[in-house]
C-alpha cells in the first residue's frame, strides 16, 4: 500500500508513464507553487484553482516533452521553471479570453515621476497580493511579466500584442500605483492604530 | 532596512508558494475522470420535468379546445332551437285550417314539457344530431311570431274543433324534437348556473394564503424539514403568482472517490457533508391544469443563516501491537492502518455566499376538505443555480409539500 518515498526523478518518470500515484504526488507537491503563480494574475480566487487544474492538465499531457537538463541537480529547478511558464501562459490566456476590450487604458495621461519608496517593515505576501488586486488588469499583467517572470519589453509586446512603448508605460504606471497604494495603506494603518 | 518597495515585492512574489489545499487532488482527478458524466443530471432532470409539464399542458389544452368546440356548437344551435319551437308550430300554417289548432297544440306542448324535463338527463351529445334538421325547418319557414298572433286573434275557434285531432297527430312528430330543444335549453341554463358560482368564488378571493410543511431530501438521503407560508394572487383564470417566506434546510454530500494517501503523513479528502439553513423567499408562477391539479414554476433566493460543513478524510496511521509470547519473547508488529476521520470545515473555508438561488418546479394535487379549506400535496424539485462552495456541492433537493389553504 505505502510505497517507498520516490525521488523527484522517479515521480517524473511515473508521470510520463501516466502512473496515477506519481501524478498525485506531483500534483500535491507543486499545487502550492502553481497556485502562488496563478494568484499573481487573478483577482478571483474561485477561478484560481480551476486555472491550476488547467495547468496540470497541460503539464500531464505534455510531460513527455519536457527535456531534462544535463545536470541532474538542476532537474527540479528547471522543471519548476517549465511548469511556471505553463501556468502563467494559462493564466494569460484566461485573462485574454475573459476580456475582449483589454487594452483600453488611456495612454495619454501624464506620467508621474518615479519616486523611490522604502519599506519600513516587512510586507507580507498577502498584503502584496492585495496591492496587486488594486491594479488595473493590464498594468498588473505587465508588472508580473516584467518584474517577476523576467520577460523583456519586446517579448511582452509580442505576447500581449501591444507596442513596446505601451508595455513600458504600463510598467511605470503599475510601479507608481503600487507605491502610492502602499503609502496610502501604510498611512491608513498608522491612523487606525493610533 | 532600506529596500526598494518594488524589489521587495518581486522577491516576495518569486519565492511565494501557497499551501496545499485539502481535497484539491481529489477534485482534480474527479474532474478528469468524470468530465461530462452524470454530474449534469440536474440539467437532465430539469429537461425531463419541463417535457412532462409541457406534455400535460398540451394534452390539457387539446381537451379544452375540444370542449370549447362543443359548447360553441350548442350555443349556435340553441338560439335557433329556441325560435324553432314557435317555428315548428307555425309550420302547420300551410294547413288550410286556421291557426287556433296550433294554439292548443302549443298548449299541449307546454304540458308535455313538464313531463319531459326529466329527459334532460339524456346525454347532450346524442341530441345534437337532431339540430341540423330543425335548422333547415327554420330556414324554410321564416315566420314572424307577431304575425302569427294577429292571425290567431281573428279566428273563430268553435268551427274547427273537428280537425284539431288530425293536426295534433301531425304535430306529434316534431314535438319530441322541440322538447329536446327545451331540455337542451334547460340543461344549458343549469350548466351555466353551475359555472357561475365557481367563477364568483374565485373572483371574490384573489388572494389565497396557505401554510405548508415540506420534508425534503438532498443527495445524501437525509430528510430535512422546511416550513413556510405563502400567498398567491390570481392574475388570470388559471394563472396565479405566488410568493412567501419559508424556513428551509438543505443537506448535501459529495463523495470524492479517494484512495489511501501515497505518503505516510498525507490525508485525502473522501467526502464532504454540508448543511445549509436559511430563509427561502420564492417567486412562483402557478398554473391550474384542472380543478385539482396545478403546477408551479419559479425561482427562489435562500438567505443563508447557518452553514456547516464536515469533511471526512482518509488518513494513514501507524499502529504497533505487541503480544508477549510464552517463551519470554515479545512479538511486536507495526501496521499502517487506513483510517477515516471526520473534521468540521474551518470557518475560513466555508462558502461565504450569503444568498443561493434556486429554480423550483412542482406539481400539486389539491383536495377540498371544507367549504373554504383545501389541502394539497405537492412534490417539488429545487435546483440550485450554481454549485455551492469550493467543493462544488450540489444542493439539488426534492420533497413533498403538504399544504393547507384558507
Amino acid at each position: 500500500m505505502i510505497k517507498k518515498i520516490l525521488s523527484f526523478e522517479e515521480i517524473l518518470k511515473g508521470c510520463v508513464k501516466n502512473d496515477n500515484s506519481c501524478k498525485e504526488m506531483m500534483y500535491k507537491s507543486f499545487y502550492g507553487y502553481l497556485m502562488g503563480i496563478i494568484l499573481r494574475y487573478t483577482k478571483n480566487t474561485s477561478d484560481s484553482e480551476e486555472l491550476v487544474n488547467d495547468s496540470f492538465i497541460k503539464i500531464f499531457k505534455h510531460v513527455g516533452g519536457f527535456k531534462a537538463p544535463k545536470n541532474p541537480e538542476e532537474l527540479q529547478r528547471s522543471f519548476k521553471g517549465w511548469i511556471a511558464q505553463i501556468a502563467s501562459r494559462t493564466a494569460i490566456d484566461k485573462i485574454r479570453s475573459a476580456k475582449v476590450q483589454f487594452y483600453v487604458d488611456d495612454l495619454a495621461e501624464s506620467e508621474h515621476p518615479a519616486t523611490h519608496v522604502s519599506i519600513a517593515s516587512e510586507l507580507h505576501v498577502n498584503d502584496i497580493l492585495n496591492l496587486l488586486n488594486h491594479l488595473p488588469d493590464t498594468q498588473r499583467l505587465v508588472f508580473n511579466l516584467y518584474e517577476i517572470e523576467g520577460f523583456a519589453h519586446d517579448e511582452i509586446s509580442k505576447m500581449l500584442n501591444i507596442p513596446e512603448s505601451s508595455s513600458r508605460v504600463y510598467l511605470t504606471r503599475s510601479k507608481n500605483k503600487l507605491r502610492t497604494l502602499y503609502l496610502n495603506t501604510m498611512v491608513n494603518s498608522y491612523e487606525k492604530n493610533g | 532596512m532600506d529596500k526598494e518597495l518594488i524589489e521587495h515585492i518581486t522577491a516576495q512574489l518569486q519565492n511565494h508558494e501557497e499551501a496545499y489545499s485539502n481535497g484539491a487532488w481529489e477534485r482534480f482527478s474527479e474532474k478528469k475522470n468524470k468530465r461530462r458524466g452524470i454530474t449534469y443530471w440536474p440539467l437532465w432532470a430539469a429537461a425531463a420535468l419541463i417535457l412532462i409539464f409541457g406534455g400535460i399542458f398540451l394534452a390539457q389544452n387539446n381537451i379544452d379546445q375540444k370542449k370549447q368546440v362543443l359548447v360553441i356548437k350548442q350555443k349556435a344551435q340553441q338560439i335557433p332551437a329556441a325560435d324553432g319551437n314557435t317555428n315548428v308550430v307555425t309550420e302547420t300554417k300551410t294547413n288550410p285550417t286556421p291557426l287556433n289548432n296550433n294554439a292548443t297544440a302549443a298548449n299541449n306542448i307546454a304540458a308535455n314539457r313538464a313531463t319531459k324535463i326529466t329527459e334532460n338527463l339524456k346525454p347532450l351529445l346524442s341530441q345534437e344530431s337532431s339540430y341540423p334538421r330543425i335548422n333547415t325547418v327554420e330556414e324554410l319557414t321564416p315566420v314572424n311570431n307577431n304575425l302569427l298572433d294577429s292571425k290567431l286573434a281573428g279566428v273563430n275557434l268553435s268551427n274547427l274543433k273537428s280537425k284539431q285531432f288530425n293536426i295534433l297527430t301531425e304535430n306529434k312528430k316534431p314535438q319530441p324534437r322541440t322538447q329536446t330543444n327545451f331540455e337542451k335549453l334547460l340543461a344549458q341554463d343549469s350548466y351555466a348556473n353551475q359555472q357561475k358560482p365557481a367563477d364568483k368564488a374565485s373572483g371574490n378571493s384573489k388572494w389565497q394564503p396557505d401554510v405548508y410543511v415540506a420534508p425534503a431530501m438532498g443527495n445524501d438521503n437525509k430528510v430535512t424539514m422546511n416550513y413556510g407560508f405563502s400567498l398567491s394572487y390570481t392574475i388570470a383564470n388559471k394563472l396565479s403568482i405566488s410568493s412567501g417566506v419559508s424556513y428551509a434546510s438543505i443537506s448535501t454530500t459529495e463523495s470524492l472517490d479517494a484512495s489511501a494517501p501515497q505518503t505516510l503523513s498525507g490525508k485525502n479528502l473522501a467526502s464532504v457533508d454540508a448543511k445549509v439553513r436559511g430563509i427561502n423567499v420564492p417567486l412562483e408562477l402557478k398554473y391550474n391544469i384542472s380543478d385539482k391539479l396545478y403546477t408551479n414554476i419559479g425561482v427562489s433566493a435562500l438567505a443563508v443563516l447557518n452553514n456547516s460543513q464536515q469533511n471526512s478524510y482518509i488518513i494513514n496511521q501507524v499502529q504497533s501491537f505487541s503480544s508477549p509470547a510464552v517463551n519470554g519473547y515479545a512479538d511486536s508488529k507495526t501496521l499502517i492502518v487506513k483510517e477515516k476521520t471526520v473534521e468540521p470545515q474551518p470557518e475560513a473555508n466555508i462558502d461565504p455566499d450569503k444568498y443561493i438561488g434556486f429554480y423550483n418546479f412542482s406539481l400539486g394535487y389539491k383536495q377540498k376538505i371544507s367549504k373554504k379549506n383545501n389541502i394539497a400535496i405537492e412534490p417539488f424539485l429545487r435546483l440550485p443555480m450554481k454549485t455551492f462552495s469550493k467543493e462544488n456541492l450540489n444542493l439539488t433537493n426534492g420533497g413533498l409539500r403538504l399544504k393547507i389553504d384558507f
